[in-house]
């Protein structure tokens, strides 16, 4: 691997490396082209991870969570903004090496909100254009599932679904009897060997990076195929300050810091991908001034930075009346083992659009959460807290925000980074639909809940939060260059070799998780670039 | 355990006349499976604490507080034991200097009251009069009231971080099965009722 390519003019720049890139990288140096990927942060190593480390192995008893350093934590703002975080990590691979790995197909109404609800705008592709594409990102990464023949939840390409436990079957009873679906999870998780890499080993650790690779990751499972073509470069601790173009306005370099040596230089390219999620792209194309694009590069539209969206969340902690005080077992295996799809699909009887989904289980089961929440103290509060530890079900609740103008991301001049370096500015408040929404999916939990026969529900959290890692939506994708960023390939309406590839394309967000559909979308613009790079129209997979 | 505010006061003047009670019974279960001492043995425990915020009183106070929260019983030892008071001068000695400040002022409180209603520090007191003082200062328990309610919450929030992170808190009393290698995970093994 080169280890600087000042000289060269590479046929393809990716800037981020978390799912979006990495793919996009494998994908463009398969078929032919040079790419060089660019990561603000560095390659992590083994002994970053403490896998399988216990609490008490470290002072505070927390895990130290690599890829997020406090100048990156500290350097974003939120001005009047309701409860959202925006984590942005620092590390090769993105996301990808500290997620949960869920792995969720849209359904085909999701992409034609404006023609079936009447709300925000139909996206510039269907279902049925962006189907081939999933099943190609299934097989390429690996997603457990079982096929279930939901038209909420197109079924997928899956690997042997995970098995229920107890906590899961009992709710799964109670869901029966409400006509609710209840069914096993899918996550880019294997379930067997698959692609040279082992199964899981049910250590319940998934969100803290997985020691076997059972869990898809950029890193382990993209990065090495890249290399094998031999057109692929990473460059590792390169943050971008701004992409320069040339008298035309086509992008041209991008100039990058290296956040070790503090050397700025410029990374030329033919073309230039732009994928460090919602919040970074948008920072980085604002910040990319010049007389040919006076408001941020791509933004003729004005439309950058804005429409940012992600799910409202609600968290729930309940305690099975059936399993209080029986003997422990172990329940790690992979952390959530079930899901609850969108089920409320009587649009005539809800005040709100929009719908939202169950993930059960992904707290772990080690730490005992019952005790913040239980009164008192002593003998009798120690044995509650005992008792109770086995009948633990936890449930997250994701719902959909509809993506409006005004929640965006801006950068502020006068705030610059630890590079001098603007920091993105979030201005986000949820709509009235969303909290409709957001109560509606508490009064469907209780019901859950209740008709599982849970003895203690604890609902965390008083006002609505946001975005649980799913945010979305400020450089969408659409037909029209006046009211949108990038057309149907992720491709800058106003800057032609310029591609904005991860969720910042996202027209609208349904309740399901992004990260398949970002993957799908790279794929796809990978072809796009491929074909175009040969004066091939009609991409196809 | 939730006593209501008048009997607190009332059970506090009664116990004002009696005798210290026999401790309670420590917990006698055995050591840990041996494949749940797989981890490393950290450097705390290699040498003892030093403590950087509490002093030896205010330790000899936090010791007793966390037992009266979580105390040893027959199945499994109590805070103390867990050395949750090591965990809590970690935590509070990197905290904010008000956080720090209501550590110590909660202290103070809970032995201002031991002495008051029994003439001796908190320590000391029996494993009764301690309840009937914490109670006092737990009051609703809650975040945002007095002094002594804010103490309570933050010093039982921190207990039971620190002793359900201990290996105590995670082996010997939740008797926690798990973060172990499978090689297939077994799923409930429950046969429906129809």
């Amino acid at each position: 691997m080169r280890q600087d390519g000042t000289s060269e003019i590479y046929d393809v720049c990716v800037i981020g490396s978390g799912p979006a890139g990495g793919v996009l990288s494998k994908e463009l140096a398969e078929s032919g082209a040079k790419v060089v990927l660019l990561d603000a942060g560095r390659q992590l190593a083994y002994k970053d991870f403490h896998f399988h480390a216990w609490p008490y192995d470290f002072p505070k008893r927390v895990k130290p969570s690599p890829g997020y350093p406090k100048e990156v934590v500290e350097s974003i703002h939120y001005e009047d903004s309701d409860a959202v975080t925006i984590d942005r990590i620092r590390a090769v691979g993105g996301r990808s090496i500290h997620w949960n790995a869920g792995c969720f197909r849209f359904a085909e109404w999701d992409f034609r909100e404006r023609s079936v609800a009447g709300v925000e705008e139909d996206w510039p592709i269907t279902y049925q254009e962006i189907a081939p594409y999933y099943s190609y990102v299934e097989k390429m990464i690996g997603v457990c599932g079982s096929r279930d023949g939901l038209a909420v939840l197109p079924d997928g390409e899956f690997l042997p679904p995970l098995k229920m436990r107890c906590s899961d079957r009992i709710v799964k009873r109670a869901c029966d009897k409400l006509g609710i679906p209840f069914i096993v999870t899918r996550k880019a998780l294997l379930t067997k060997p698959y692609d040279n890499r082992p199964p899981c080993h049910y250590c319940g650790h998934c969100m803290e990076g997985c020691d076997v690779h059972a869990i898809f990751s950029v890193p382990a499972s993209m990065l090495p195929k890249a290399r094998k073509t031999g057109n692929f470069t990473l460059l590792e601790n390169q943050m971008a300050r701004e992409i320069l173009v040339d008298q035309e306005g086509r992008a041209r370099a991008v100039s990058v810091i290296d956040t070790v040596t503090r050397q700025e230089r410029e990374i030329r390219a033919r073309r230039f991908a732009v994928c460090c999620a919602s919040v970074e792209s948008a920072r980085l194309l604002l910040n990319s001034r010049s007389p040919q694009h006076p408001n941020g590069l791509a933004n003729s539209s004005g439309m950058v930075g804005r429409n940012l969206t992600g799910h409202v969340v609600a968290q729930f902690l309940s305690y099975l009346d059936e399993l209080i005080g029986t003997k422990p077992v172990n329940n790690d295996g992979a952390l959530d083992h079930t899901y609850i799809p969108r089920f409320n699909m009587d649009r005539k009887n809800q005040p709100y659009v929009g719908g939202f989904q169950f993930q059960n289980q992904f707290y772990g089961f080690r730490y005992p959460y019952q005790a913040r929440y239980l009164k008192g103290f002593g003998a009798d509060f120690k044995k509650q807290v005992r008792d109770l530890q086995p009948a633990f079900f936890q449930t997250g609740v994701f719902g959909k925000v509809l993506a409006r103008p005004d929640n965006r991301v801006t950068v502020d001049r006068n705030r610059p980074d630890a590079y001098g370096i603007p920091t993105p500015v979030v201005h986000f408040r949820f709509g009235e639909n969303d909290i409709a929404l957001w109560k509606d999916m508490k009064v469907k939990t209780q019901e859950i809940l209740h008709a599982a026969k849970a003895r203690m529900v604890v609902d965390t959290a008083a006002a609505p939060t946001g975005f649980a890692s799913h945010e979305v939506g400020t450089a969408r994708m659409g037909n029209d260059p006046k009211t949108s960023v990038l057309n149907r390939f992720c491709q800058s309406h106003d800057v032609k070799n310029l591609y904005v590839v991860d969720g910042s394309c996202f027209v609208t967000f349904p309740e399901k998780n992004p990260t398949l559909t970002i993957m799908a979308l790279a794929v796809r613009a990978a072809r796009q670039m491929r074909d175009e790079s040969k004066g091939l129209s009609n991409s196809q997979l | 355990m939730q006593l209501e505010g008048t009997s607190r006061r009332a059970l506090l003047k009664r116990l004002a006349g009696t005798a210290a009670s026999a401790a309670l019974p420590v917990g006698q279960n055995p050591p840990p499976e041996s494949h749940h001492s797989s981890a490393p043995v950290t450097k705390q425990e290699a040498a003892p604490h030093q403590y950087r915020c509490f002093d030896p009183e205010e330790v000899r106070t936090l010791d007793a507080l966390g037992e009266t929260i979580i105390p040893s019983d027959e199945h499994s030892p109590g805070a103390k034991a867990a050395g949750v008071s090591e965990y809590l001068d970690i935590l509070i000695a990197d905290a904010a200097p008000d956080t720090k400040s209501l550590w110590k002022q909660g202290i103070a409180a809970a032995n201002e009251l031991a002495a008051n209603s029994f003439g001796e520090p908190y320590a000391d007191c029996s494993p009764e009069r301690q309840v009937a003082i914490l109670s006092e200062l737990a009051g609703s328990e809650d975040p945002h009231g007095t002094m002594q309610e804010r103490f309570f919450h933050a010093l039982k929030r921190a207990t039971i971080d620190g002793y359900y992170t201990s290996r105590i808190g995670i082996h010997q009393d939740l008797q926690y099965q798990g973060n172990e290698a499978m090689r297939d995970f077994p799923g409930c093994q429950h046969t429906e009722a129809s």
